[in-house]
């Protein structure tokens, strides 16, 4: 594992767009793309995997749904079965609203705290930009430094010639481990 | 990139099936006529109101992205704009069934039923009066079918972004105006059927199934179209995903509807109000009543979660069929069963109905396309629309 990255800069999303469509067709790989905002195409131009973040949604969907229609059915017609306008205990009209509501509860938070385990946010994390200013109008591409094989008068050029304000080598920084994956993110927290 | 002015180029022997198929529903409905003129009317009705609902639901597509200002649907956008155009044949058959067969369907219309009504549906439904209305009814919806269709191809020639803003005025007039149509003529066209039930969400529970199935005909044109190699490039895979995420949405609406419609009614238990599912919960009508909501919303709901059915034209326009069918299935829901005592029936009008429908509902669409360019050259977001992307 290489320990080094690079890091170029743009002012605009049609330069760091085009400048990530050629990078990567020249076999450079991509390690992260920093935006202020979410950029159209750029997940696809980055070539980046799909989040399966909806597998977690409907999977606590379910769980919530049918956990809470046996809890009503066992409530009422189990524990404490009191007669309601003569419906029979068991009546799974009723039980719908409360379904529907936890199902959307269950997913919802299933989501969000699946989306913090995954990008490893917790209380008090400090953030770690690589430029403070991909918050507010710059944009970075970061690129990998392998241990060989890396063009750096080529990389600097393709950058440059995208319009890259400013293109520097650095090392990773200490403390972060690398992502296992490149990814995009509006407002992106540096490990 | 500039978009050229475009026509749609059609083979005589393309429309043949359709003309065929024309010919043949008139013929069963003229067979039907003779051996249960009863039910002729009934099958006008239902294939009127279907056609109908899919003009009206392109008039609601069209006037809610107007009026947003929403851009993505721009570029195929004379596709729904063809579809009005539905508003007013489905109007007119559905006209001609209420006028010729009203003795018949509408209890509260003739003499002895009219006497044990209390006196405001009385009046509400004297002759004069509720033939007035459904001609209004049409009246409106086809007149602004009319203004949708002549602005935007207005905006072809002169490119005048005043069009677009004369189009959004007319669209937010569409959609409180067209709302009070669609929800009473829903109350006089169907509710009417039995005129001692009512249900104050019904005219929603209308409209929930009219967008639906607008938005699965339309889907099912754009694949149709797209396999012809025609609006290729207007029409890419998020265009097809987005149509797809509207119909699983209208579809899981219609259904929270259908469900607040039935739960109050099961939870009260009023006699006057549970009449309408006990007729149609019991007998061989109780299939039919459960297969309803599977074709209308547990089919599409199901099918279309996932990201990757979404995007296929074969997956979605399937279940397009599905959703349309179901549409169908629901207002025969609505019609027929006061009319038949005996259970569900399909006979020759019946069947003569939807052959009629499908035919009429493509030879009108081929013309009114054919009326305009198929790209809208001078709207000032079809650029947008063309890089449409998730």
């Amino acid at each position: 594992m290489s320990d080094r990255q690079q890091v170029s800069i743009y002012s605009g999303e049609e330069e760091v767009l085009s400048a990530v469509v050629e990078l990567r067709a020249a076999g450079f790989r991509i390690l992260e793309v920093f935006a202020p905002y979410a950029v159209h195409g750029l997940e696809r131009a980055a070539g980046l995997r799909r989040s399966r973040i909806g597998l977690i949604t409907v999977t606590a969907a379910t769980i919530g749904s049918l956990a809470f229609y046996f809890f009503q059915d066992w409530v009422a017609a189990i524990s404490w079965p009191v007669n309601i306008g003569g419906k029979p205990y068991s009546s799974a009209p009723a039980w719908i609203p409360v379904v529907f509501e936890t199902g959307v509860l269950a997913a919802g938070l299933a989501t969000v705290l699946a989306l913090f385990v995954r990008s490893r946010l917790y209380p008090g994390k400090r953030a770690r930009l690589i430029d403070p200013r991909v918050t507010d109008d710059r944009f970075a591409v970061v690129l990998e430094i392998p241990d060989s094989g890396f063009d750096v008068e080529r990389a600097r050029e393709i950058c440059a010639r995208h319009g890259a304000e400013s293109v520097e080598e650095t090392a990773v920084p200490e403390s972060g481990k690398k992502p296992r994956k490149p990814h995009v993110s509006s407002l992106e927290v540096w490990r | 990139m500039s978009v050229e002015t475009r026509t749609l180029v059609t083979s005589p022997s393309l429309l043949m099936p359709y003309r065929i198929l024309v010919a043949a529903g008139v013929f069963l409905l003229a067979m039907g006529a003779i051996v249960s003129p009863a039910r002729l009317w009934a099958a006008l009705l239902w294939g009127g109101l279907a056609v109908l609902g899919v003009g009206v639901a392109a008039l609601y597509f069209l006037a809610i992205h107007a009026v947003t200002g929403a851009a993505w649907a721009t570029s195929f956008k004379r596709v729904p704009e063809a579809m009005t155009s539905l508003v007013p044949v489905g109007g007119l058959v559905t006209l001609v069934a209420i006028a010729l067969g009203a003795a018949k369907l509408y209890p509260a219309l003739s003499e002895q039923g009219a006497e044990s009504l209390p006196v405001f549906k009385q009046m509400w439904y004297s002759s004069a009066f509720y033939f007035s209305r459904s001609v209004a009814y049409v009246g409106v919806l086809s007149a602004f079918a009319w203004g949708f269709r002549r602005i935007s191809r207005r905006q072809d020639e002169d490119r005048l972004i005043v069009r677009t803003y004369q189009g959004r005025r007319l669209s937010a007039l569409f959609l409180i105006l067209g709302s009070f149509v669609v929800v009473l003529s829903s109350f006089d066209w169907l509710m009417a059927l039995e005129p001692m039930w009512y249900s104050t969400i019904f005219g929603v529970y209308n409209f929930a199934g009219i967008f639906q199935s607008g938005l699965a005909a339309l889907l099912l044109i754009l694949v149709w179209l797209k396999r012809r190699g025609v609006l290729e490039g207007e029409v890419n895979r998020d265009h097809i995903q987005d149509i797809a995420k509207f119909m699983f949405g209208m579809s899981t609406f219609w259904m929270y509807i259908w469900y607040s419609q039935y739960v109050l009614i099961w939870y009260t238990n009023i006699p006057e109000e549970t009449v309408y599912f006990t007729l149609r919960m019991t007998g061989s009508w109780l299939p039919l009543f459960f297969l309803n909501p599977v074709l209308n919303w547990v089919v599409p709901f199901h099918i279309l979660m996932a990201r990757a059915p979404k995007r296929s034209l074969t997956i979605t326009s399937r279940v397009a069929v599905v959703v349309l069918v179901g549409r169908a299935l629901d207002l025969y829901l609505m019609i027929y069963p006061p009319l038949l005592e005996a259970g569900p029936r399909i006979g020759l009008a019946e069947v003569g109905a939807l052959l009629a429908v499908v035919g009429l509902c493509a030879l009108v669409l081929v013309r009114t396309l054919k009326g305009a360019s198929l790209v809208p050259v001078g709207d000032p977001l079809l650029e947008e629309s063309l890089h449409h992307h998730q």
